[in-house]
């Protein structure tokens, strides 16, 4: 029989009242897994989509490539690619490599010209690199295809191209010589951004390097096994780079700007949420703590006149205050599981096209650790904080007027 | 000892200070047994809750076991009435959420007695009492006569020098009443506890070996 036996008890003392309180923890402990589970699973798809359209697990480039400014420079360009390569694909986490030049210029039809950004790719490696693309007409670029080009849906219906239209692309070459090249196109592709798709144009390595009149690649993306193995994949390549001190890498976190503004955005609104659904427990048990207190005036001051200190009703108050709060925590875990599993089971949620995105997607609950713990640690702050000045009045009362109350 | 010396309290009630004890003298020795009688209102709960170390007076002088109370902190008068002072009230006022045996027992946890002696304590003191066969009761499914052992039970488990007991059998019927008073008279005389009660009842009154009389909180004699 200690503080934390009678605390317990006297939870469990009024039960309608504890069942209501424990309601109210339940739900804000479900909304924080629901939400938290949400944002992690749309966390996620977005990553991969960055990861896998766009950056690659990791970039590796000549020093000073990552920090100048736009267009394309023959002093930032890599000679040796393949050597570079080599050395990179012994580690096990590596699932894949590939080589990117990526440029500028026009694409025209004869009738219509627009602007294009331009991706060469080996496209013999670009299955990993293109997971995320959707193909609305046609098909990815192959080896067969030298000049074969893939492009995004906005600019193909700028260009009225369909499959197997004739398209030029018009550029500079790194001295400043305007040039043209012909390509065909081989596919029409929806990534996850419209205003991506208005200007994506993709063609074989080779092809890019003829329009800008060289033989040297821009950058070596490299994607490993799992996201996860991101840290161990940056160790090993920042070692494979010591033998080649004029290049320089950046993970794909460090790349991806857009990802980390929508991670900062959504983690803003979610810790606000928690402080919110917090504030709302606070307030809840601070009700049931201040009733239980006014009923409870003449045990408190029974337990003051055999000898319980101040500070001893303060803690059984606290201690009470953090039983509900990891009680009614832990029970929110179960329902908020509970919930995320039905939604899941029930085929998810449809999400409308973000801003910026082509497509909306239908949203699963990821039972993520994270907002488990801020479930947990919300239901137990807020419940124990809001426990202590209940217990704190408790304390100050008079011992006669407590030992007196009816 | 418990001494008192011109000991006086006003409570408001309703805006207007109502005197409750009156430049009262006063002592209490270790072993004693006296009643303190007089009709409601007339100051018995206050100058109880005096003795007790429950109220600080207005003015007069409290001393316990030779410390003036005047000049202990909160902390210290809770230590004071943990280790010395027992209480039993007219309403038992226990706590419903525990078994009579711990509420016996609770008194000892704030003492900080070890678990074994705890236990062995509080066994000793129910058996003594008669309750050994209810000591996994709640106080609810507890008679008012029982309730009332129990909380002599409690009073007397730490081995305090002195037990104060406002009205302790104005809620039991006369037969219990008397039961209860030869227990606690029994105890004092078994542990050497010296036990204060306030009556309104001579006949209760009668049990003490000193009585002293209070009336509009002036105390008599």
């Amino acid at each position: 029989m200690n503080t934390w036996n009678l605390a317990l008890r006297n939870v469990f003392r009024n039960r309608r009242r504890t069942a209501i309180t424990f309601l109210s923890i339940v739900s804000a402990a479900c909304a924080i897994i629901v939400f938290g589970g949400f944002i992690d699973f749309s966390f996620e798809g977005l990553r991969e989509t960055t990861i896998r359209t766009q950056l690659g697990h990791l970039q590796i480039a000549k020093k000073g490539y990552f920090d100048q400014g736009a267009g394309l420079s023959e002093r930032y360009l890599i000679a040796d690619p393949a050597q570079i390569e080599k050395d990179i694909r012994r580690s096990p986490l590596v699932n894949a490599t590939t080589w990117r030049l990526t440029g500028s210029g026009l694409i025209s039809n004869g009738e219509t010209t627009l602007s294009a950004r331009l991706i060469g790719v080996m496209p013999e490696r670009e299955e990993e690199f293109s997971a995320f693309e959707i193909v609305l007409a046609g098909r990815q670029l192959d080896e067969d295809t030298p000049d074969g080009c893939v492009i995004g849906s906005g600019l193909a219906k700028g260009l009225h191209a369909e499959e197997n239209a004739s398209l030029t692309i018009l550029s500079t070459t790194l001295d400043g010589v305007v040039n043209a090249v012909d390509c065909q196109v081989v596919g029409v592709v929806r990534t996850a951004s419209k205003e991506y798709d208005n200007v994506y144009v993709k063609v074989p390595l080779p092809l890019l390097q003829r329009l800008v009149d060289t033989d040297k690649v821009e950058k070596i993306l490299v994607l490993a096994n799992d996201t996860r193995q991101t840290p161990q994949l940056r160790s090993f390549v920042e070692a494979s780079l010591k033998r080649w001190p004029q290049l320089e890498y950046r993970t794909w976190l460090e790349l991806a700007e857009f990802y980390r503004g929508v991670v900062n955005l959504y983690t803003g609104i979610f810790s606000l949420t928690a402080i919110v659904l917090g504030l709302v427990v606070f307030l809840s048990i601070a009700n049931t703590m201040g009733m239980s207190a006014f009923e409870r005036f003449r045990e408190i001051g029974t337990l003051r006149a055999i000898g319980q200190t101040r500070a001893g009703i303060v803690k059984l108050f606290v201690c009470e205050g953090f039983l509900i709060g990891i009680i009614g925590g832990l029970l929110g875990l179960l329902a908020g599981s509970a919930l995320a599993w039905a939604i899941n089971a029930a085929g998810g949620i449809e999400v409308a096209a973000p801003p910026g995105m082509s497509t909306g997607y239908t949203a699963f609950i990821n039972l993520s650790p994270q907002a488990f713990a801020y479930a947990l640690l919300t239901a137990i702050a807020a419940s124990t904080l809001s426990s202590f000045y209940p217990g704190y009045l408790a304390s100050r009362m008079d011992i006669i007027k407590a030992l007196h109350h009816s | 000892m418990i001494e008192l010396q011109a000991v006086s309290h006003t409570y408001r009630i309703g805006g207007q200070p109502t005197l409750a004890v009156r430049a009262v003298d006063f002592g209490v020795e270790e072993g004693e047994i006296v009643s303190i009688v007089g009709p409601s209102g007339s100051g018995k709960s206050t100058l109880l809750s005096v003795l007790g170390c429950l109220l600080t007076p207005d003015s007069g002088v409290v001393r316990i076991m030779g410390k003036d109370m005047s000049l202990q902190s909160d902390a210290a008068k809770a230590e004071i009435r943990r280790l010395h002072i027992g209480f039993v009230f007219q309403s038992f006022n226990l706590i419903p959420v525990l078994s009579a045996f711990e509420n016996v027992e609770y008194p000892l946890i704030l003492a900080g007695v070890a678990g074994g002696e705890r236990r062995r304590r509080v066994a000793a003191l129910l058996d003594r009492v008669g309750l050994a066969s209810h000591q996994a009761k709640r106080p609810d499914q507890l008679s008012g006569g029982q309730k009332q052992r129990v909380a002599i039970a409690r009073a007397l488990v730490a081995h305090p020098r002195f037990v104060l007991a406002d009205e302790p059998t104005a809620n039991l019927d006369s037969h219990t009443a008397g039961e209860i008073l030869a227990l606690m008279s029994q105890l004092n005389r078994e542990l050497g506890t010296a036990l204060i009660f306030s009556t309104h009842d001579p006949k209760v009154s009668a049990f003490a070996r000193r009585q002293v009389r209070i009336e509009d909180g002036i105390l008599l004699a």
